[in-house]
């Protein structure tokens, strides 16, 4: 078993930082050697999560009217088998969070967007959760599970 | 990313190699662009062998380039190679990149190969 961590980084919302989410998260995770495809599903479902607080969170603007910054904030934790990561924007928030979520529903057809970042966050990650205040920003939880359930058996097995 | 274009009788062949995010995708969409009108080949393959990650932003580059070349009569395809992956319980799975692929649809516009080789000889004629 791998000892628990946690790491908090702060980020401009700049395009080039969703390489550095995804470089941030591996290295969370890592430690803890999940298998290619789990690892392949974190960084994946980080980068759209990054992404969106980028193009939608803040307008694809990596500073506001005023000169400030436009940060991200990225929490991981690692427990023994679970990965929680924690996306935060002070952006502008989404209003109707289960539409934004809907297959193929995106607020930006113009730039060639998908509309499938939520859609992999969902798929690819084992639960998430979407809180989000108009004006205030959103905040993205998701948890992936670590453990290959063929190599290492749950401690309730023997049970 | 990395982006080459090769030319094969009628077909335009854009390898892209590393990681498509939203970073790289505008600059990449551009060129991709630039070079359909130049080239005026009528058929496109994307050669994904040497792709390393590729996030939900890659499908609307996909897509876009997809549309002109239509308009101009043509057909897509894509080349990825087989992916050894497993799920959970070791079984075989398809890899995060061919899941994205496969949940925007985007099989159902661009037939899909294992090698370059093999696309050619299919989309080309």
């Amino acid at each position: 078993m791998t000892e628990k961590n946690f790491v908090s980084v702060e980020f401009l919302a700049a395009s080039e930082n969703e390489a550095l989410a995804r470089s941030v998260v591996s290295a969370v995770v890592l430690p803890a050697d999940p298998s290619i495809e789990i690892l392949s599903d974190i960084r994946t479902a980080v980068s759209e999560a990054v992404t969106n607080s980028i193009i939608h969170g803040y307008k694809g603007m990596s500073h506001n009217e005023s000169g400030k910054a436009n940060m991200i904030l990225m929490k991981c934790v690692r427990n023994e088998s679970t990965l929680d990561v924690f996306i935060e924007d002070y952006g502008v928030g989404i209003d109707d969070i289960e539409r934004a979520m809907q297959p193929l529903y995106t607020s930006a057809p113009e730039l060639e967007r998908s509309g499938l970042g939520f859609t992999v966050m969902e798929s690819f990650m084992d639960s998430i959760e979407v809180e989000s205040e108009v004006g205030n920003g959103t905040k993205i939880h998701m948890r992936k599970l670590l453990n290959s359930l063929l190599c290492e058996p749950s401690e309730n097995d023997g049970i | 990313m990395d982006i080459r274009f090769l030319r094969s009788k009628n077909v335009l062949i854009i390898k892209v190699a590393g990681e498509i995010d939203h970073h790289g995708v505008d600059m990449a969409r551009r060129s991709m662009d630039r070079e359909i009108m130049k080239i005026q080949t009528k058929h496109v393959i994307f050669d994904f062998s040497e792709l390393s990650f590729m996030d939900s932003s890659g499908i609307g580059m996909l897509m876009g380039r997809y549309r002109s070349v239509k308009l101009l009569g043509g057909s897509a395809g894509i080349v990825l190679k087989k992916s050894d992956t497993k799920d959970r319980y070791g079984m075989p799975s398809l890899s995060s990149m061919e899941r994205i692929l496969d949940m925007s649809g985007v099989f159902k516009c661009m037939t899909r190969y294992d090698d370059l080789k093999t696309a050619v000889e299919c989309i080309g004629g």
